[in-house]
């Protein structure tokens, strides 16, 4: 089964059963398509949110994409995140000074990469590291000459397959 | 919820030369093609092209003044190098590329052999649709001392973001889904619901081989090509522990680490954003990638420990994207 182009017709042209078939065919093309890598829930209604009609089920796209910011308003650090994807389970939590806590869910081979944000010239450097269902993201600057875990904006994409 | 549904799509059996064609067999063909418009137009703007946040619009390597790959050049207009070690990627005006968005930058020229790079990116600098990116380089040699200069090095870097304006070219076409009229038993089979079948279908398929091969794999550089968990081992050695389109990693010497691809990767398109797995929380470890063949990525691992750099074996993560030879 493959697609095949279909023609326009106009009033007087009679439609044959190959024809008709070819454009059953067709929609079948697009379905095997469209199902490869993207979840279609056919016959079936999809509650999970990671299996949201039409999303991407490709273990090789990202499951989340997150940039936090760390707003110090009112006084301890708070995440300000601009998220995208359905991974994470709650708002992360602020562990210790450069250690972010974030609790994923519904998947499983977790991976992460993380790159901290920075407008001036600074040795800022940063770690995501996923243990079960948690991933760590934390953060470092030097201080004195030394690094030290500093809370810094980063960026972090999370793969992990539905 | 609009993920509680399924497919409005019903399976329709091949016909033979003497069933009807009738009103009830041309509604089912339409309808179940206008379904598959609503799965095809949840991640993918109407050209195919992908807009899912989890997917970067820019992708690429940059070797200042040369870029390879960012989506063909087409989504960015310009890249600079303003000051030592601070290149800046400007989108066009209609992507915005800086707003709402998360960078990945991993630092990949020939001096990660030697010492580590740390890279930041900034967001919303610029005119606001600029994303600048710096790169910090180790002076010292590994060892004691942890002296940072800028330096402007090679990076392969990921923009995920969303456009501002959806509807411009390559995002959006001029074709437009038709509706259709839905035909009842005293209906004539007019042409118009032919060739609105005919029509959709092929707006359809043309929008998922934009970014799709025909069997529906991702053939964009936008999407990673494979993906490798590597741990550590007694010997030492590094092994697999999950991968995808990964054949092999070979233990090269201490804190190298080669990871053989299934599939060769084209000159100049393998985009690696590698992170080094910690092993204790505070750890300060930073891995690069570096591609020194078409199918092998050759990882490099460094630790910060009691004011020393140094050479080190540690678990990694590596996505890998770009584009198959």
């Amino acid at each position: 089964m493959s697609y095949v182009r279909l023609f326009q017709v106009v009033q007087d042209f009679v439609l044959g059963v190959q024809t008709v078939n070819q454009a059953r065919d067709n929609n079948e093309d697009l379905l095997s398509v469209l199902d490869a890598r993207h979840e279609i829930s056919l016959g079936v209604v999809e509650t999970s949110p990671l299996k949201a009609f039409g999303r991407h089920d490709d273990s090789l796209i990202p499951r989340a994409v997150v940039t936090l910011h760390v707003s110090t308003d009112p006084g301890a650090p708070t995440p300000v995140l601009e998220v995208s994807g359905p991974l994470l389970q709650a708002e992360p939590i602020h562990r210790a000074t450069g250690v972010w806590v974030f609790q994923l869910r519904g998947a499983w081979t977790f991976g992460a990469s993380a790159t901290p944000l920075a407008t001036a010239a600074v040795d800022y450097g940063a770690t995501a590291v996923c243990s079960g269902s948690t991933l760590y993201v934390t953060t470092w600057a030097t201080t004195g000459g030394a690094f030290a875990l500093t809370d810094l904006d980063f960026s972090v994409a999370i793969w992990g397959k539905p | 919820m609009p993920f509680l549904r399924s497919l409005e799509y019903v399976k329709q059996g091949t016909v033979i030369r003497k069933d009807p064609l009738g009103h009830v067999r041309l509604n089912d063909l339409a309808s179940n093609t206008e379904a598959l418009m609503d799965p095809a137009l949840a991640e993918h703007r109407s050209t195919g092209v992908h807009n899912a946040l989890e997917v970067p619009f820019l992708v690429g390597r940059v070797e200042y003044p040369t870029v390879y790959g960012l989506s063909g050049s087409t989504w960015y207009s310009s890249v600079s190098n303003p000051a030592t070690g601070r290149v800046v990627i400007a989108g066009t005006t209609a992507l915005r590329i800086a707003i709402g968005g998360a960078v990945l930058v991993g630092v990949s020229g020939d001096q990660v052999a030697s010492v580590p790079h740390l890279a930041t990116w900034e967001s919303g600098g610029g005119a606001g649709s600029e994303v600048p990116i710096r790169i910090r380089k180790l002076t010292s040699a590994l060892g004691a001392g942890n002296s940072w200069a800028d330096v402007t090095q090679p990076f392969d870097v990921a923009v995920h973001t969303v456009p501002t304006d959806a509807d411009v070219s390559p995002l959006a076409t001029p074709h437009a889904w038709q509706r259709r009229d839905f035909l009842s038993s005293d209906t004539a089979l007019a042409d118009p619901q032919w060739d609105t079948i005919a029509s959709n279908q092929e707006i359809l398929h043309g929008m998922m081989l934009a970014e799709h091969t025909s069997a529906g794999a991702h053939n964009t550089p936008r999407i990673s090509k494979a993906l490798a968990w590597v741990n550590t081992a007694a010997g030492p050695s590094y092994v697999l522990s999950r991968n995808q389109q990964i054949n092999s990693v070979a233990y090269v010497s201490t804190g190298v680490c080669d990871v053989t691809l299934k599939n060769a990767m084209a000159a100049h398109s393998t985009f690696c954003f590698p992170q080094a797995r910690p092993s204790s929380i505070g750890e300060f470890v930073v891995a690069h990638a570096l591609a020194i063949s078409s199918t092998v990525v050759r990882v490099y691992l460094y630790l910060y420990s009691g004011g020393n750099w140094s050479r080190a074996d540690r678990g990694f993560f590596l996505p890998i994207y770009g584009v198959l030879a």
